[in-house]
């Protein structure tokens, strides 16, 4: 184990902890508004200031923290395992499947996702679910040619055909042998891509596409901190470092796996 | 004796797309039960393709042209995968050249054995966890309560044949394909496993092919022999036969290459 990955880990654990036991570590009620402070920096009370509502901020960020991982843990899931179905049959059967999964795959990538996510949106009402199933939809592209890149020098090597020879089925051979040594690189892309997912969600409740308030989320959190910049700093600043703390967490544990390795 | 296996005129391509490279020419063989059958041959003659063919774990790009083989009557290039995937392991089992090459890194050696188990003997998996215990000592691997947890990586190479030796007997096949199990170890482990293998055949009453380039490990185990030259069978004998009088040039030369190492 290396620094690198220790630290993540230790980062990306606080948090989780933190999201899970929002009710117990939250000193507020997230939608409780009190009129009497609005927009007060961080005081003792409110230990990051309240926004233009009288909402404690720091609440509202725990609270967000649990909206930010579930979407990027569970897009990234259903990426993962999209990419690893489509690569994984398109890399062990080779020939006319492997051709359409990965000409679709091509096609996949050709779309500017948050576009693609946009017209989305557009179309359908901005859930929760809505949006992880989007960016899961999106983001397996990558999985997906990665497994199958392994499989395809996987599949040559002699133990899988010591695997055959003790009359193993291919769905046997796949998801016992083969991904299990292909899942290295899979998890670096894992961890890269929990952390892509979570910008995106932010980038996308900040145009005000994604998660809806009054349900808190740092993206959110920034769009309504937007038009009292000028006066309230302390708005942008903090949901701004829980999404950058956030992100170098999992960047750290990606690039600590690829170190292990 | 019962005829077990029968091989007539096999024949085997490599589909490049734009050129054929021939890998057996004309195989034929008989194995018999209880029997140890000798296929040897110089390196790029054909024996394991010809062995992989019998239960057509060929590489993608083999393809089998002509040819016919019989296992216990049933014609196994008509048979379908799904039939052979129940002969595979059950009926027939092969260990191989490289013992570490053909075991899965990031599995323990027991969790392989217990697949074979459970491919087609017990589901259960206490009772299957039991039964490899019981496997691991009938091979002879000291203190297999350990062993079982080890990654092949931590074990030596004589160890891992043991390990491939214990997963293909694990379901009593009867016929046992060995495509050269020693030539990756050193001469007193390859002694060791072969009284192994004679010592197991004994006790289970299975047929061996053994594949080699050594004569003089055939010439210690086998009952016939098979020669193969240039993807052909040329020359079969029974050993005494061969060794006394050899007919087909070939075999006059695999037999002095050794003879002569051991005169030194």
């Amino acid at each position: 184990m290396n620094k690198l990955l220790i630290t993540g880990i230790i980062i990306i654990s606080v948090l989780s902890i933190i999201a899970v036991f929002a009710p117990f570590v939250a000193p507020h009620d997230p939608n409780n508004i009190d009129e009497a402070s609005l927009l007060t920096p961080p005081s003792g009370k409110y230990l990051l200031g309240t926004d233009q509502l009288g909402r404690d901020i720091l609440s509202r960020m725990i609270y967000g923290a649990r909206i930010s991982l579930s979407v990027g843990l569970i897009a990234i899931g259903i990426a993962t395992i999209l990419g690893l179905i489509l690569g994984s049959l398109s890399g062990y059967y080779g020939g006319i499947l492997d051709n359409i999964i990965m000409r679709f795959t091509d096609i996949m990538l050709c779309f500017p996702t948050f576009f693609l996510i946009l017209a989305v949106v557009a179309v359908w009402e901005s859930s929760i679910f809505n949006i992880m199933v989007i960016i899961g939809l999106t983001s397996w592209m990558g999985v997906a040619r990665l497994i199958r890149a392994e499989i395809l020098s996987l599949k040559e090597r002699e133990f899988i055909q010591a695997e055959k020879a003790i009359g193993a089925s291919n769905l046997r051979i796949i998801t016992r042998h083969l991904i299990p040594n292909a899942i290295g690189p899979i998890l670096v892309n894992v961890t890269l891509g929990i952390a892509g997912a979570i910008l995106l969600e932010s980038g996308l409740s900040f145009l005000g596409l994604g998660i809806q308030p009054p349900t808190p989320s740092w993206g959110n959190i920034l769009i309504e901190a937007k038009s009292t910049l000028g006066v309230a700093w302390w708005l942008t600043v903090f949901p701004g470092l829980a999404i950058l703390i956030t992100i170098l967490g999992f960047n750290l544990i990606s690039e600590g796996i690829r170190r292990e390795l | 004796m019962q005829k077990l296996l029968e091989i007539k005129n096999l024949k085997v391509q490599f589909d490049f797309e734009k050129y054929f490279i021939s890998a057996v020419e004309d195989a034929s063989l008989e194995v018999n039960e209880n029997e140890i059958v000798g296929l040897a041959g110089e390196s790029g003659s054909g024996k394991t393709i010809t062995a992989f063919s019998i239960t057509r774990i060929l590489p993608a790009k083999a393809k089998i042209i002509s040819g016919e083989i019989f296992f216990r009557n049933q014609n196994l290039l008509e048979a379908s995968e799904e039939a052979l995937r129940s002969i595979r392991g059950k009926e027939i089992a092969y260990i191989f050249q490289e013992p570490v090459a053909y075991l899965n890194p990031v599995m323990t050696v027991g969790d392989q054995i217990m697949e074979a188990v459970i491919l087609h003997q017990f589901q259960d998996k206490t009772k299957a966890k039991d039964y490899v215990m019981e496997l691991l000592g009938l091979v002879k691997i000291p203190q297999p309560q350990e062993r079982f947890y080890a990654y092949p990586h931590q074990l030596s190479g004589g160890m891992n044949q043991r390990i491939m030796l214990a997963m293909s007997l694990a379901c009593k096949p009867s016929l046992l394909i060995a495509d050269e199990p020693t030539t990756a170890l050193d001469v007193t482990i390859e002694a060791a496993i072969l009284d192994l293998l004679l010592e197991l055949k004994a006790e289970f009453q299975f047929s061996i092919l053994f594949i080699t380039h050594n004569l003089s490990i055939l010439h210690r185990i086998a009952d016939r022999i098979y020669i193969m030259h240039k993807g052909k069978t040329v020359e079969s004998a029974s050993k005494d036969d061969i060794f006394s009088n050899p007919k087909h040039p070939h075999t006059q030369e695999l037999i002095n290459a050794y003879l002569k190492v051991s005169e030194v």
